[in-house]
Order: C-alpha cells, then structure tokens, then sequence
C-alpha cells in the first residue's frame, strides 16, 4: 500500500557538483573508471536520499549516470553513431546520435542502476525510467533502416529486453519515457502498437511519460495502450489548461504540477490547487504526483525546495481525503491489475 | 539570370560560444563580452567556410534562443510562456504570451544587438546579410492570446503584427542595408480567409520595404495566393525538400527572385552533387523570367551538428558551382 497521491519524480535530478567535477576529471583523463563509478554511487545515494527527506514517496536514481536520455541509450546499443552536440531548446544541447547500422541489444543498459538503486532507497517502491523506442527513433538521424516504422520496431525488440530483464530482477515500476510520441501524428497507429511491443510480457508497472506534447493527439489513444497502467502528463508548463481532456481518464494519472523549466517555486497553495482542480476529473485513487518533467535543469536547491513544496502540497489534499477515509492506495503492477 | 548560395535561419552554436553562453548566464560575464564572443564565434565559423561562405549570409542566430525568443522580448503587449514544440522538431520555443496592444518596442534592445553584429560581419566578409526574424503567420500561430488582449482572433493578431512590428522592423533594417528574412513555416496552416487578410496587410507595406524582404516558408508548400501577390516584389523561399510539391505555387506568377531550398538540414546524410543539380535545372527551367535564385538549404541549419551543417554547405557551394557551368 502506499499513502494516496504517491509523490513521485519523472526522472532526472540536478547532478551534485562535485560529482560533475568527478565527471570532467574523468574526461581529462585524471580519475579511474572505478572513481568515477563510485562518485556516481555515492551521488545517487545522496539524491536518493534528498527525494526522500522532500517527502517523495517513489524515488528515481535521478539518472546521475546518463547525460541525456536518448544519448545515453544509443551509446549502448550496437548501430548508433554520433556527430555532435544538437541544440534542443535555449542553450541545452544533446549528442544527437545516427543510425548507421542495423541495431543489436549489447546487454543490461539500466539494470545495474537498478539494482544499485534498490540498495539505497528506503521506500518499498523505486522507479526505473527508460526512454521510449519512438522517442529514440525519433530524436536521431536515420542513415540505415529504410523507413522510421521499422527503426523503431527495432528498437522496441531491444527496449523489450531490457525490460524483461528488470522485471526479472525485481523492478516493479517502470517508466517508459516518450517526450516525442504526438509530434507525428500520422505515425500514432503504428507507434501506439510499438510501445505495445516494447512492454509485452512485463509484469511491472509500466508508466508512460509523455510531455510538451499535443495531448489531444494522445487522448483517443489512450486505451489502446494494452500494457501500459499509468501516464505521467506534464500540466504545470501548460498552465493546467486542458485539463479537461482528462474527462473519463481511464487509466492512472502522473499529474505534473511542477514547471522544470521555471526557476520560480511553486508554493504548497499552488499544488494543493492544481491537485484539488484535476481530482475533478480524475478520482484520487488514480492519482500519482510528479513534476512535469525531469529536475536535471533546474539548480540543486531549487529542485529540492520544489519536491518538498510538492509534498506539501499533497499533504493539504491528503488531510481532506482522510477525513472521506480516503488514506491508502494499494500499489498495482501490471500483472496484479488484470 | 543570378544564382547565388543563402543561409537560411541560424548555424549551430560552437562548443566554445555555447559554453560562453552557460558562463553568462550564470552571471559569470557580462552582455557585452556575450555579443562579442557571438560575433568572434560566428565570425570564425564564416572564416573557415572561405570560398564556400554564401553570398547571402545570417547573423547565425548567436543571441536568440530561437525564432521567437528573445525577439518577442523587444514586442510590448507579450510576455514570454512556457516551452512549445516547434513544428515535429525535438526543438521546443518559447510561446509569446499577447497580454496587450502589441508594437515593436521604441528601443528593441535584442534586434539592435544582432544588427550591430549582422552589419560587422558585413562589413568583414563583403556578403549581403539577412536577419531573420518570425513571420506574420508563424507569430500568430505559435502565440497565446489571453483574455487581457485586445486580439480574438489569430487573424486580428497577425494584422496587427504587420502593421506594428514588422513595418517598424523592416524600417529599421533597411536604414542600416540588412535584408529582413521573415521565416513563416506556418503560413500553410492559415485559411483562406487568413491567407487573404495576410496577403492585403503584407500588400500595404511600400515597393521597397517588400523588395527588403525573404520570406521563407519551410516544411510545407507555399500557397499559391501568397506567390501569385506577393511574389512579384519579395524574394519567396521554398522548401524543395519536404514540400517538393510548392514549385506548383509559383509556375505562372511573374517573380523576380526565389529562394529554393534544396538541401535537406535535416538529416546527416549527405546529397550528392549531381542529382541535386539535375534537380534544381528541372525547377529553373519552368521558372519563367526569374531574374535571381538563392539556393540554400530548406530550412534552418540548427537541427543539425555542427560538423555536419558545414558539410551541408559545402554540398551547397558544390552545386552551385556546377549549375555555373550550366
């Protein structure tokens, strides 16, 4: 069981300094594999726990060992390429890769981070983000497969094994990252049923995270999304406008009620009213709270007072849901909710 | 006939201005030492395409953002919104948010910035230089207009921005010789009665402020209205690329000058030389009475990595180079 609104993260979370020092030492050529790989343990265990104190019921590793989330999958999965750095939006770039050759699963890519996490947390429930196959596909220079459908059919084989993998050893929510699904929406059909393919067979939780995304494109979707329990939405950027389109949600809600890409924090009374206002259409029961997106952004202290606003905030809904005797929610996977 | 090679839009920021930028905005270094890294940096990038620089270059877009932002810094009446996805791009821009009566700001800090640096790169390298800046369509279509404004409609919204901020804009650029290069991808996106209301606004601007002005219209087809009023006095950009379709727009229309864009910016593979040449010869040889043709790349270079956007641009050069033996 959890408390109801489990607060959780989509993600990433801002690196520690010195751990980004560690980093560029190790570039340089002045520090060993095995000293940076304990910096990231050691950063991991210290966001871990920062999540925690915030109040964040569902911890990520805030993907301390990953520079960005396409790039990070591409360098290990045999096929992709990579010229350089790619602008995305204000001065935040990524190593935008190519495929240049037919892609092959090398092995665990996220499962180690995992499994590290699992050690650190003291929460019964930790959550395991992987970016999404259309979201790869789509984010990287196709130089290989002949068309875009296949790229990513490709990619959701290796995504499935990765997934297969930590479900095997333990993980029980995962989160499937795809920032770009509705950017095509002619390709919906086939990358809906891709996805479908990605999560066969997973007994997880499978969330998925879509954002700065054209909603009404994923709507209609929604319940053909067979192996998927849980969407984590981003509304705090949109000003949680559209909030109606969540009418007759079937499914579990991320709500996003933190702007990532605001230095401003949002105060408890602003959470407390994004949440009261989405509970109109979603019961709480199905209410997950999260950021819009990942914290990797923002500066460490701000990411942090935000997480604690956050929980503030829910704790103001959650002292009026337990007087309707509404206080736990039971935590599902996929297998337990057929 | 004129053949000339163009950049179109911005050139991917170096490592070395990128990492400056993080620099400055930490407040670890002042604005004028950013506009003068932006214009060493830039100014570099051009210094290494030698022979092959186009003739028509950009102020690569060092200071902005993106198309919108942080020009709509020098509009009063907009306030600037969250993160929008730009087209079907992983590139997201800054919504303008219209609280009030739009108009170009009496002092546009941002657009002075990247003029001074548009009119030193001019003066260094001997090119015509572009700024581009949002058009009309694509203005209105990526804004929010909130309930404060005085604008219900997009069409009112566009209408006003001709007449407020690009009229003063394109002014203001033509005292100092710079070409406007208005970039309005969404321009298919308007209705006919949009396309109209667009087309008469743009229509009362004088003969030689149009004649000033690029517009640029990429990942789909020009209307055809747009090339039949339009296109007599502006130089019309088309994306020959992902609209191969828009060369219908403008067979028949009497124009003076067009912009193809022939080079996909992107994807990272590259085209080869001679099918190019062979294709942009079919698209000349059914634009009657042109008198110059810009060949450039279908849109910005910004999707692109660095090394790759020079290689583009080499390819550019190359084709050009053939079709001169035409």
């Amino acid at each position: 069981m959890l408390p109801v609104l489990p607060t959780s993260v989509i993600g990433s979370y801002p690196r520690p300094s010195w751990l980004k020092k560690a980093i560029r030492l190790y570039r340089l050529g002045k520090l060993e594999r095995e000293q940076l790989e304990e910096a990231f343990n050691d950063a991991v265990t210290a966001v871990v726990r920062e999540q925690e104190v915030a109040g964040i019921d569902i911890p990520s590793d805030g993907e301390q060992r990953r520079d960005e989330m396409v790039e990070y999958f591409a360098e290990r999965i045999k096929g992709f390429k990579f010229y350089g750095p790619v602008r995305v939006w204000g001065n935040n770039f990524f190593n935008k890769p190519a495929v240049a050759s037919r892609l092959e699963y090398l092995g665990p890519i996220v499962l180690n981070e995992y499994l590290f996490l699992r050690t650190v947390s003291t929460r019964p429930v930790v959550k395991v983000t992987i970016t999404g196959p259309y979201t790869i596909a789509d984010w990287s220079f196709n130089e290989y497969y002949s068309s875009k459908e296949e790229l990513v059919g490709g990619l959701a084989r290796i995504i499935n094994a990765e997934l297969r993998n930590l479900a095997e050893h333990g993980a029980n929510f995962i989160q499937i990252d795809e920032p770009a699904l509705t950017t095509h929406p002619k390709e919906m059909d086939w990358a809906v049923q891709l996805i479908n393919k990605a999560a066969e067979g997973i007994s997880a939780k499978i969330a998925l995270h879509v954002c700065y995304s054209n909603y009404e494109t994923l709507m209609p979707y929604i319940e053909e999304f067979t192996n998927i329990s849980q969407f984590a939405l981003e509304f705090a950027n949109r000003g949680f406008r559209e909030l109606d389109i969540l009418k007759d949600f079937p499914k579990e809600l991320g709500f996003g009620v933190i702007d990532v890409h605001s230095k401003r924090v949002e105060s408890p009374q602003e959470v407390y009213a994004a949440i009261k206002k989405v509970m109109k259409y979603v019961p709480p029961e199905r209410l997950y709270i999260n950021p819009d997106c990942g914290l990797k952004l923002l500066p460490r202290r701000i990411a942090r007072e935000k997480l604690e606003n956050m929980s503030k905030g829910v704790l103001m809904v959650r002292r009026e849901l337990a007087r309707r005797g509404i206080e736990r929610v039971p935590f599902k996977t996929f297998a337990q909710s057929l | 006939m004129r053949l000339s090679t163009a950049l179109t839009g911005g050139f991917p920021r170096t490592r070395r201005f990128a990492s400056f930028v993080r620099k400055y905005e930490k407040g670890e270094a002042s604005r004028e030492e950013l506009k003068r890294v932006a214009l060493e940096q830039i100014l570099k990038v051009y210094e290494r395409l030698a022979g092959r620089l186009p003739d028509y270059i950009t102020d690569g877009m060092y200071l902005c953002d993106d198309i919108l932002n942080p020009f709509i810094r020098d509009i009063t009446g907009v306030e600037i919104g969250g993160l929008v996805r730009f087209y079907e791009n992983n590139f997201f821009v800054r919504q303008p948010v219209v609280v009030g009566d739009i108009r170009l700001s009496e002092s546009p800090t941002h657009t002075l910035e990247r003029l001074e640096i548009a009119l030193r790169l001019k003066e260094k390298l001997n090119r015509e230089v572009r700024l581009p800046f949002p058009g009309p369509a694509t203005f209105a279509d990526f804004s929010l207009i909130t309930n404060n404004s005085p604008y219900s409609t997009r069409r009112e919204l566009m209408e006003s921005y001709i007449e407020v901020v690009l009229l003063p804009l394109i002014k203001l650029l033509k005292a100092e010789g710079a070409i406007l290069e208005l970039e309005d991808p969404s321009l298919p996106r308007l209705s006919n009665e949009e396309l109209r209301a667009y087309v008469e606004k743009m229509q009362s601007l004088s003969k030689s402020e149009l004649l000033r002005i690029h517009l640029i219209v990429y990942f789909n087809g020009v209307p055809k209205v747009v090339a039949e009023r339009l296109g007599e006095v502006l130089t019309l950009g088309l994306d020959l690329v992902e609209a191969p379709q828009s060369i219908s727009a403008v067979l028949g229309p009497p124009l003076k000058s067009i912009q193809l864009g022939v080079i996909n910016a992107r994807t990272t593979l590259l085209e080869e030389v001679k099918p190019t040449s062979d294709r942009i010869k079919s698209a000349i040889r059914s634009l009657a009475g042109v008198e110059r043709v810009l060949l450039s790349t279908n849109t910005t270079l910004e999707f692109l990595p660095e090394r790759i956007a020079f290689k583009k641009l080499k390819v550019l050069h190359d084709v050009k180079h053939l079709l001169e033996e035409w």
